[in-house]
């Protein structure tokens, strides 16, 4: 059996991360432990304490964007095996190009159907990075 | 005297409030599981008289700048992002929302729907979306402040038969 997936959720909304969290647990994914944090910088204090297997991120944030975040995890080696997620409002084809360097894995669309997270969660799952 | 500064041509609401509508519907479907339809002057008349004076509006208001810069606003009634956060966290009809979860709801649909109408209007240029802000409006607010129904900046819809108001505006902008 797949080792459970731990989840960092990274968004301004407190809203977002209930909704992102609710269809995580409705999903027939095996979830460990599921993380929040406001934006980037809350993100790092999580990643910094606790073993993080995927990341679903907004962009626009304050104090750290989505982006900026990302940035942040490409430049520590600890964290090279994160997957990374992307869920954002932009879902421009110049915002994509922007972090297509920051190893992100996938992009979903603000508003999103449950079953467009579900199976995004199953992709994660099946990633071949090391757990 | 001449100015050196280029700006973009400004849109008018009028050619986006398709645009704003339909992502409305896309938002409040597709995240909140709901029936959404276009609210005319009888179908208002009778929401709001089901809503009562009691009823606070909240409003919710989100700068945009990219290919178009201005702001988007939403004034839905209180009750209404209750009941949608109700929806979206799955509570039982009995149990408390909390006040900070209702703001938040009002300023995430509106983030969203402003994200999913610029997504489509301007797929080639990213924007960029300031954070949402969410005041209570003034009581004995309603649509008729902004004009509404057939203000050329605004238009109502109905979700799940409780009227909300969509505005939009637009400002200059350095090209």
């Amino acid at each position: 059996m797949a080792q459970a997936l731990n989840i960092l959720i990274v968004d301004d909304s407190v809203m977002m991360r209930t909704l992102i969290k609710r269809v995580a647990r409705l999903s027939q994914v095996p979830l460990g432990e599921i993380y929040e944090a406001s934006n980037g910088a809350e993100a790092i204090d999580v990643l910094e304490r606790h073993d993080v297997h995927a990341i679903f991120t907004d962009i626009n944030m304050p104090v750290m964007s989505g982006t900026e975040l990302l940035r942040e995890i490409g430049r520590r080696e600890c964290w090279k095996h994160l997957i990374r997620v992307i869920v954002s409002t932009d879902g421009s084809s110049a915002r994509r190009e922007e972090v297509r360097d920051l190893q992100v894995q996938l992009y979903v669309e603000k508003p999103f159907r449950p079953e467009v997270m579900c199976d995004v969660l199953s992709q994660v799952a099946a990633c071949p990075e090391p757990r | 005297m001449t100015s050196s500064l280029r700006l973009r041509r400004v849109p008018s609401p009028g050619e986006h409030l398709d645009g704003i509508c339909q992502a409305f519907v896309n938002v409040a479907e597709s995240s909140y599981a709901s029936f959404v339809q276009a609210c005319d002057a009888t179908m208002l008349r009778d929401a709001l008289a089901l809503l009562g004076d009691e009823d606070r509006w909240l409003h919710a208001a989100v700068d945009f700048r990219g290919a178009f810069g201005g702001t988007f606003q939403m004034a839905l009634p209180e009750s209404l992002a209750r009941e949608l956060v109700a929806t979206c966290i799955g509570l039982d009809p009995q149990e408390q929302v909390e006040d900070a979860h209702v703001l938040d709801l009002a300023g995430e649909m509106a983030n969203m729907v402003c994200g999913d109408w610029l997504t489509r209007a301007c797929h080639r240029r990213r924007f960029d979306l300031r954070p949402p802000l969410v005041v209570p409006l003034p009581p004995g607010w309603n649509p008729e402040r902004w004009g509404l129904p057939g203000a050329p900046d605004g238009a109502v819809m109905c979700v799940n038969d409780v009227p909300v108001c969509l505005r939009l505006s637009f400002v200059e902008q350095p090209v």
